[in-house]
């Protein structure tokens, strides 16, 4: 009779504690995120929203870069939008936390004299998470790619660099459900 | 409550109090397009980073660092060693300007080593060039012939150049090659700095760091009918601070910092 009792339990215990919650009710519709970004040029502080779809993410943020902005006393704003594939989500392997590959582009503009327009793409992961079902998540990307920025030099040539950008977003994300 | 909107208003006044930039102050890539800076896309001292400053209207000038081979010829390298930065070893004073012209920066754009030459100096034909000159072999532990150092830079003919200076933290250096140049002393102590001016009348000015010179120094050395020219120049904070003091050349590393601030 024990060992029958310890059987019902142990299988109890599997069967139950184990099981998880459905991830629909879990991971907000959208977020909207306060946060700032580590780039090759500047560190951008702005504003994201996130739009979550069934198997795709997808965001659109606009920032200033605060050393140039608030430092250097010129405005420097970039937009920027981005794609992610919430693969975690997708597997249902966590019902709290998103995660996935990211594909974003960043355009931005400075005056320094000079007119300069600089653009980017950036290539990396996303992740948000939070205590299930809070409205407070936390949010994190990280991207690498290429960098271009252009501007009429003297002589009004055209003048054009290149390089290898990096981006490492950390925000806040309020959630919509 | 009153008292905080008070600090509030005074805040918004602080933040939008606009820097003026004296119009003597002239801006000057350090490096060209600054030294370890991540914003300067290509390798310091390089070809490329160097015409990339050119190109934006507010930079004067760059200043580049100066190295003598093997072989008698100058070339633009910041580090003592060739290993920290490019594709081969030791000092560029133990190398043949043959070897030299193949080396490369180790970086994503492989930037070619660049010696200084006509084509280089072309360049600068209605801009400031400031070439800091390395005089210390340090795989060998001596000073480079200074001999054969001057006689490079009068192959370059540059002598009668007023847009060309050169830079030197040497004594014996600077006596030498004020005969012929247009030649800034170097110095991390502004007290010293200031008596080597008053006793080398034919030394141009004084080169020295951000953080070790005051405002009043500044006006001394300018009373002097001497020039002055600070470098080590970051952050936005620290750039503001140097137009602050309005020294006649800023050589920044963060050159779009600079030319953001100075813009009107």
């Amino acid at each position: 009779m024990l060992r029958f009792l310890f059987l019902l339990f142990s299988l109890h215990h599997c069967f139950f504690t184990f099981t998880q919650v459905s991830r629909v009710d879990v991971l907000p519709k959208s977020l909207l995120l306060l946060g700032a970004s580590y780039q090759r040029m500047d560190i951008f502080s702005g504003l994201t929203f996130q739009r979550n779809f069934s198997c795709f993410d997808v965001g659109v943020s606009f920032s200033l870069g605060t050393r140039t902005s608030f430092g250097g006393q010129q405005f420097y704003p970039q937009w920027g939008t981005y794609v992610a594939l919430p693969i975690g989500k997708l597997l249902g392997k966590s019902s709290t936390f998103s995660i996935g590959p990211m594909a974003g582009f960043n355009a931005a503009f400075l005056k320094v004299g000079n007119k300069l327009y600089q653009y980017d793409f950036m290539f990396g992961y996303s992740f948000y998470g939070g205590k299930n079902k809070s409205r407070l998540q936390f949010f994190h990307q990280v991207g690498l790619g290429p960098f271009a920025e252009y501007f009429r030099g003297l002589a009004n040539s055209q003048v054009q660099s290149y390089a290898l950008a990096y981006h490492i977003k950390i925000a806040l994300a309020y959630a919509f459900r | 409550m009153p008292f905080v909107k008070l600090v509030l208003v005074a805040l918004i006044f602080c933040a939008c109090n606009k820097l003026v930039v004296d119009e003597r102050t002239k801006i000057v890539g350090h490096a060209a397009m600054g030294l370890n800076s991540s914003t300067s896309i290509y390798a310091d001292n390089s070809y490329e980073a160097i015409q990339l400053a050119l190109s934006f209207s507010g930079c004067s000038g760059v200043e580049l660092d100066l190295q003598l081979d093997k072989q008698g010829q100058l070339w633009c390298y910041h580090d003592e060693l060739l290993d920290t930065k490019s594709t081969i070893t030791g000092c560029i004073n133990d190398h043949a300007t043959a070897a030299l012209n193949e080396v490369h920066y180790e970086t994503i754009h492989r930037e070619k080593l660049v010696r200084v030459n006509q084509n280089l100096l072309n360049l600068f034909s209605a801009k400031l060039l400031f070439l800091d000159i390395r005089h210390m072999n340090t795989c060998k532990n001596e000073f480079v012939n200074t001999i054969q150092l001057r006689d490079a830079l009068l192959d370059l003919g540059i002598e009668d150049k007023t847009n060309i200076f050169l830079i030197t933290n040497n004594l014996e250096l600077l006596d030498l090659l004020s005969l012929n140049f247009n030649v800034f002393y170097a110095s991390d102590n502004c007290e010293y700095g200031i008596e080597v001016l008053a006793q080398a009348p034919e030394c141009k000015g004084l080169i020295i760091r951000n953080a070790v010179i005051s405002s009043a120094q500044v006006k001394e050395i300018q009373a002097m009918n001497k020039e002055v020219a600070i470098f080590e120049v970051r952050s936005p904070k620290g750039t503001k601070s140097a137009f602050e003091k309005a020294p006649d050349y800023l050589l920044t590393d963060e050159l779009r910092t600079a030319l953001a601030l100075a813009n009107d």
